[in-house]
C-alpha cells in the first residue's frame, strides 16, 4: 500500500528525563562522540550492554519504545534505569517513546497485504523493530548522537530482527542517515552478561528455563509467535531473502516518515545530514572498545 | 551458537508429555487472544486487520504443530544439527553476500571483552547489497575473535 503523506504525531515522547533536543530550524546540534544511545528494554542483553557502554562513554541515552499493540509493563524498564543510575552514578538518561503511529504506517495498515506477500508472521516483529530503529535514527539526529546500539545477540538470532541479514541491512539504513549503528554484545555469551549484571547486584527477575521473567516489558505478539519454538523446540523458519525484501521495502516508508518528521519541524534533512557528515569527519574514527580496553 | 538460525534449541527432542502440555498452552493462549481480538475489533474496527492477521498466523502455525512439522517428539527426527551451518537461499542474489573467513562485521564493533570465545576458525561477514554473489551452503557462525 503506497504511503502518500506520512502522518507525524504531535508528540510521541511519553516520558523523558534527558536534556531537550537542541535541534531547531537553522540550528543543528553539535555531534558528540562521548555519548551513545542504546535501544533499551532492561532485559539481560541490553542491561549488560548499558553497563559496558557506561565504562566507555560519558553519557548513555537509553531509549525505550511502546508499539501500542500488546506491549506492556514498561515500568520494569524504568525500574532498571533507576537501578543503573544508582549503581553507576547517573550516567543514563531515559526516554520512552511511542512508535504506534509509525508502526501503523510501516506495517499494521497493510498487514494483511504484507502477509499475503511474505507468507510469514515475521513481518509483525520486523515491522515493529523497523519503527523503533527509524525513531532511534531520528532521536540521534535530534540530539547530536553519533552512535546507536542495541543488545542483539547471536544466542537469540532466531528472532527475525536479530538475524545477521536484518542487522546488516539496518546498519546500512542508519549509515545513510549518518548514524553509526552497532551491536556490541552480539558475540557475548549470555552467561557472561548475567555475571556482569549479578556483579552489580541488579534485579535478575525470576529465572525459568534460562529466561529471566519480569525484568523487561512483555510483548504478547512475541510470546505467541515464538511459542512453538519455546514449547516444542520447533525450528523458526525465516527466509533470509524474504526478510531482506521486507526490510528494503519498508525502509522506503521509514525514509518518507523521517523526511516528513523533519519537514514538520522546519528542518531541512539534507542540510542536517550534510552538517553531521562534516562534523563527524572532523571527529575522526570511533573509539573501539575491545578486550584490552 | 544458534542452531542454523532456527534457534539454539531447534530440533532438540521433546517428550510426548511436553508436546501435549505445550499444545494445551499453545491453543489456550492463542484461543484467548483470538477471543480478545474479536471483541476488541468490534469496539475498535481498526483492529480487524490485526484480528485477521492473528487468525491467519495461528491457523498456519497450528496446522504445522499438529503435523509435528520440525518437532522432534521422542527423537523421531534424530539428533539436532549442532554446527552453525545454514542453508542460504540461492535466490538471495544481489541482496546479500555471505563469505567465510572475513573479519568481524564492522557494525559489531565496538566489542566488549568476550568471556567464552567459540573456538571456530571461521567467521562470517555480510556485505552491502550488490557485492559478490554466493550460493549454496555457508557457515553463519560469527566466531571471529575481537
Amino acid at each position: 500500500m503506497p504511503l502518500a503523506t506520512p502522518f507525524i504525531p504531535k508528540n510521541d515522547v511519553l516520558a523523558a528525563n534527558s536534556v531537550p533536543s537542541q535541534l531547531s530550524p537553522g540550528h543543528f546540534p553539535k555531534v558528540d562522540s562521548n555519548t551513545i544511545a542504546l535501544m533499551f528494554s532492561g532485559g539481560i542483553d541490553s542491561t549488560a550492554l548499558a553497563i559496558t557502554l557506561s565504562d566507555h562513554y560519558e553519557h548513555v541515552h537509553l531509549v525505550t519504545y511502546k508499539n501500542g499493540y500488546g506491549h506492556y509493563y514498561h515500568g520494569r524498564t524504568e525500574a532498571r534505569v533507576k537501578e543503573l543510575n544508582e549503581k553507576l552514578g547517573n550516567k543514563f538518561s531515559h526516554a520512552v517513546i511511542s512508535t504506534k503511529d509509525y508502526f501503523d504506517q510501516i506495517l499494521v495498515n497493510s498487514v494483511l497485504e504484507d502477509y499475503k506477500s511474505f507468507r510469514s508472521g515475521f513481518i509483525w516483529f520486523m515491522g515493529c523493530k523497523m519503527a523503533m530503529h527509524m525513531r532511534s535514527a531520528i532521536y540521534c539526529l535530534e540530539n547530536g548522537i553519533r552512535f546507536m546500539t542495541d543488545g542483539s545477540n547471536v544466542d537469540t538470532e532466531e528472532m527475525v530482527e536479530q538475524m545477521l541479514i536484518s542487522l546488516t541491512l539496518i546498519h546500512h539504513f542508519y549509515e545513510d542517515l549518518t548514524v553509526e549503528f552497532g551491536t556490541p554484545v552480539y558475540n557475548v555469551r549470555r552467561a557472561a552478561s548475567k555475571e556482569l549484571i549479578r556483579s552489580l547486584d541488579l534485579n535478575m527477575g525470576y529465572e525459568v528455563m534460562d529466561r529471566h521473567l519480569c525484568i523487561q516489558p512483555t510483548c504478547l505478539a512475541g510470546e505467541l509467535y515464538y511459542m512453538p519454538y519455546l514449547l516444542f523446540n520447533k525450528r523458526v523458519k525465516h527466509d533470509e531473502g524474504e526478510v531482506a525484501r521486507f526490510i528494503e521495502k519498508k525502509s522506503e516508508i521509514c525514509n518518507k516518515i523521517i523526511d516528513a518528521y523533519f519537514e514538520k519541524k522546519g528542518v531541512v534533512l539534507r542540510a542536517l545530514l550534510a552538517d553531521r557528515r562534516q562534523q563527524i569527519e572532523t571527529l575522526g574514527p570511533r573509539p573501539r572498545i575491545d578486550a584490552a580496553a | 551458537m544458534a542452531n542454523c538460525c532456527g534457534g539454539k534449541n531447534a530440533g532438540k527432542p521433546i517428550s510426548w508429555g511436553r508436546y501435549a502440555a505445550g499444545l494445551g498452552v499453545f491453543v489456550g493462549y492463542h484461543g484467548a487472544m483470538r477471543v480478545l481480538l474479536e471483541v476488541a475489533a468490534r469496539v475498535k474496527p481498526d483492529l480487524a486487520k490485526v484480528r485477521d492477521f492473528h487468525r491467519d498466523v495461528f491457523e498456519t502455525e497450528l496446522k504445522e504443530v499438529l503435523k509435528l512439522d520440525d518437532i522432534n517428539v521422542n527423537g523421531r527426527l534424530g539428533a539436532p544439527q549442532t554446527e552453525g551451518i545454514c542453508e542460504i537461499n540461492p535466490n538471495l542474489g544481489e541482496v546479500v553476500s555471505v563469505s567465510a573467513g572475513g573479519d568481524t562485521p564492522d557494525f559489531m564493533a565496538p566489542l566488549p571483552p568476550r568471556v567464552e570465545v567459540a573456538a571456530s576458525p571461521e567467521a562470517t561477514t555480510v556485505k552491502r547489497p550488490s557485492a559478490t554473489k554466493r550460493r549454496g551452503r555457508a557457515p553463519l557462525s560469527v566466531g571471529s575473535p575481537v
